[in-house]
């Protein structure tokens, strides 16, 4: 490692322009990310073909920036009216909006903003050392591990149902029957398209998330009788800066959470496709299973492991990207295009060939994170009291308003709102039957990756599926499955066995 | 009175300045250029160089970039298809257009397109991960011939599985093929070890194998290119010709005005050959190769003639 350059770099990362420069992509960052709809994904595809024209000590700086705070700023609308800004943050809204109800709004984003901020910061420094051992690491992953890994992301679903895992299983069957919709991936078979040219590539992401969590509210405002509003939770007493410092005995009592979902955010964070979700869901499926039933009803802990992953996959979305040219998510290769249009192909020359470059997107990431810090306790000071200030009629009409625009902004289509419409209905009655979300985004999202995942294995094994346990990493992690899975059994019997006894 | 004079001057101006643009009375307002893909793919971003450089030649109005991801391009090109033929609607036009019309069951043709120009031709390649056994292309040629060899793509019925089944046609080759999402997701399984072999774009291959990580085996081109001057083309290493690439243009919807379509093919060819953009093109890693509309429409029919010739192979009935 070149110190000499990392040193050079960092003093660069702190003088007036790149600094400000990062400010601003915080700041932008925070904003796109509240917004149900505009993601960092679209924000960089706006940004980056801007930044051509800028010398690359500004460029990287706003883009880092913007990256890094996007998926924050999801936890803002997830907190206060329980509408997850972005997909990252659909976990946070659960024990999120459970402490606004409880009037501790100004806690729970105080925990959103440290949890962000911590994870952010020592992803980052795992990036700056360690980025090409974990990017060998990376490599290991085939189809297989693959496999094995998104079953057992699906099996975190067992417990999500507050108690009633009949319903957990129903929304994550529901959730795969619809990832069923579109061309198969391995003949390319139409399935459930009716001919539609729309479905060929199944139901669009966004639209559907932006349906089940932001319209379903919406639908849910619309129906509350005047008196007792939905949003009233985030208007009691206006939030204060005290409120969201946390005392030391809260942060010693989350360190732990912070460290583990930091830990599992990077490990999932840097395998190219594997993405966002399952890192999610794995850290908070741990915090479930530590804390049981108090889960779900406004837990600190319930915020912070799911804010700390999101954050760290976003750090450790770098490390394929800047140790082996192959970008992690779509959000990374919209990095990819910004350092080649700079004349900068990363890869493992990187760093030897132009080091103040890299050094200094590196050093853009701990530094963005520690400004989401500053910047994050502002808006919070902020955002809640504005929401108080405007009317309930308003406040639904513009939340609608958002959630059509960003459903129409992702394809430029009217498809994009029918599929929202549709979903923000089913999302109220999930809501009104109190099955819950969170199983059937997770098996939408990772249907796809399993069964293309086990086709490709079955090319590779030629059909035979013992090959899923002849890979010791695949096998390992297929056995923690079937831990999962039994758990919930076993405990049962063991308690069984313990009162008949007592 | 000096009022009035001022407002006779200013219409009579107008007037006379709208008899000019009588003549060539396009380009108007800005332009739509829909991009059938998600943001962030080689489509996308080439797409966006070009309207960063298109105001100059098209009287300061833009080009404004519409994403229309979905159904492998079907979404985008159908929207163009049945958009208006006035030239403020564009395409950008990619080898996807063929196979989507000859494969599934869209609502146009190529016909349904007046191609306009072409910018970026990239030739296929063959590659496997640098540790590999197969070290050159006989040894790859000689494995697949027994039936051994496993093929990653970045996904089914893709132009890159094509190419692969028309070689596997002509050689009398068999793969077992690993179809993935996205071309990043091929390249990890290729440098992990998990595949063989990798049928990808040259652009997409000249970085890793520039890093040692991957060896390009044979540039499916007629002759070698500057971006990999050391690896052969298919037809030195083996004697056979096989030609296969993806290619990126624009197009308009069928049907526009002679004029306007004169009018756009030379501001485009003015956008395309500028100093800037093609400097901007090579910055990124695309070199530009432009062809204009007659040329492009002759591209596009030999491609679909070969694609149609591995058509039966792609079984996406089963």
């Amino acid at each position: 490692m070149d110190y000499a350059a990392l040193l050079q770099a960092g003093l660069h990362a702190i003088s007036l322009w790149p600094l400000l420069s990062l400010l601003a992509g915080v700041t932008l960052g925070l904003i796109v990310g509240s917004i149900p709809g505009l993601n960092d994904t679209i924000t960089l595809a706006v940004l980056v073909p801007v930044t051509f024209a800028m010398p690359s000590d500004i460029a990287f700086p706003l883009l880092v920036g913007v990256y890094c705070s996007a998926c924050f700023g999801g936890a803002f609308p997830a907190i206060l009216l329980k509408i997850p800004g972005t997909a990252s943050s659909v976990l946070t809204a659960i024990d999120g909006y459970a402490m606004t109800q409880r009037g501790e709004a100004g806690r729970a984003l105080g925990i959103a903003t440290y949890s962000s901020a911590f994870a952010g910061v020592i992803s980052a420094l795992i990036l700056l050392f360690f980025a090409p051992l974990l990017a060998r690491y990376a490599l290991q992953f085939g189809p297989a591990e693959y496999f094995s890994l998104s079953v057992l992301g699906l099996s975190t679903v067992i417990g999500m149902g507050a108690g009633n895992a009949m319903k957990s299983a129903l929304s994550c069957l529901l959730g795969l029957l619809v990832a069923m919709i579109g061309m198969s991936p391995e003949s390319g078979f139409p399935r459930f398209t009716f001919g539609n040219f729309w479905l060929f590539e199944g139901l669009p992401l966004t639209p559907i998330l932006i349906g089940l969590f932001g319209l379903s509210v919406v639908i849910e405002m619309l129906i509350a009788k005047p008196g007792d509003e939905v949003a009233s939770a985030s208007r009691q007493s206006p939030i204060r800066f005290t409120d969201m410092l946390l005392p030391w005995g809260l942060i010693r009592r989350l360190l732990p959470t912070w460290l583990s979902a930091t830990t599992l955010g990077n490990l999932v964070g840097i395998l190219p496709g594997a993405g966002m979700l399952v890192a999610i869901y794995m850290a908070y499926e741990r915090v479930r299973r530590r804390f049981g039933e108090r889960c779900g009803q406004g837990l600190p802990e319930g915020i912070a492991a799911p804010e700390a992953a999101n954050n760290s996959v976003v750090s450790s979305s770098m490390v394929p990207l800047l140790s082996l040219g192959i970008p992690g998510n779509s959000t990374s290769a919209l990095f990819l295009g910004a350092l080649l249009i700079q004349g900068l192909r990363p890869g493992p020359g990187l760093f030897s060939n132009s080091p103040d470059v890299a050094y200094l997107i590196v050093i853009c990431f701990v530094i963005a994170n520690l400004l989401m810090f500053p910047v994050g306790l502002l808006l919070a000071r902020i955002v809640p009291n504005l929401i108080r200030a405007v009317p309930q009629p308003l406040l639904t009409a513009a939340i609608a308003g958002l959630c059509f625009t960003g459903a129409f902004a992702i394809g430029n289509s009217v498809f994009g709102i029918l599929v929202a419409l549709a979903f923000g209905v089913i999302g109220f009655g999930f809501n009104r039957m109190q099955v819950p979300l969170s199983p059937f985004i997770l098996a939408l999202v990772l249907a796809p990756v399993i069964e293309r995942a086990f086709f490709q294995s079955m090319s590779l094994s030629q059909g035979s599926p013992s090959y899923f346990f002849t890979q010791p990493l695949s096998a390992t992690m297929l056995l923690f499955t079937l831990g999962f899975l039994l758990w919930p059994l076993g405990k049962r019997y063991v308690l069984q066995r313990r009162t008949a006894r007592g | 009175m000096p009022l009035i004079n001022a407002r006779l001057t200013l219409a009579i101006v107008a007037l006379s300045a709208s008899g000019v643009l009588q003549a060539a009375d396009y380009p108007q307002k800005n332009v739509n250029y829909v991009v059938p893909f998600a943001s962030g793919g080689a489509v996308d971003v080439t797409g966006r160089l070009i309207a960063d450089n298109a105001p100059e030649a098209f009287d300061g109005h833009k080009f404004v970039v519409k994403n229309m991801p979905g159904g492998g391009a079907v979404i985008g090109q159908t929207y163009v298809s049945s958009a208006p033929a006035d030239g403020y609607t564009l395409l950008a036009m990619t080898s996807s257009i063929i196979n989507n019309s000859l494969t599934k069951p869209v609502s146009y043709s190529v016909d349904s397109f007046t191609p306009l120009a072409l910018y970026n031709l990239d030739p296929e390649v063959i590659v496997t991960a640098a540790d590999s056994e197969l070290s050159d292309l006989k040894h790859f040629l000689d494995a697949a011939a027994d039936g051994g060899v496993s093929v990653a793509t970045p996904g089914n019925g893709t132009s890159h599985h094509i190419a692969a089944l028309a070689l596997a046609q002509q050689e009398g080759l068999e793969f077992r093929f690993v179809h993935n999402a996205s071309a990043a997701m091929q390249l990890q399984q290729l440098m992990g070890g998990h595949v063989q072999v990798s049928f990808m774009s040259l652009g997409e291959a000249v970085g890793p194998a520039q890093d040692g990580n991957i060896t390009i085996l044979a540039v499916m081109d007629g002759q070698r290119s500057d971006l990999a001057p050391d690896v052969p083309t298919y037809q030195e290493a083996t004697g056979d010709d096989f030609q296969w690439g993806t290619f990126r243009g624009i197009a308009a919807p069928a049907g526009l005005p002679d004029d306007v379509e004169a009018e756009l093919e030379s501001r485009l060819q003015q956008v395309l050959t500028s100093p800037t953009f093609v400097e901007r093109m090579n910055d990124a890693g695309y070199k530009v190769d432009y062809r204009d509309g007659e040329a492009f429409s002759r591209y596009l029919d030999t491609t679909a003639q070969k694609m149609q010739k591995v058509l039966p192979m792609l079984d996406t009935q089963s």
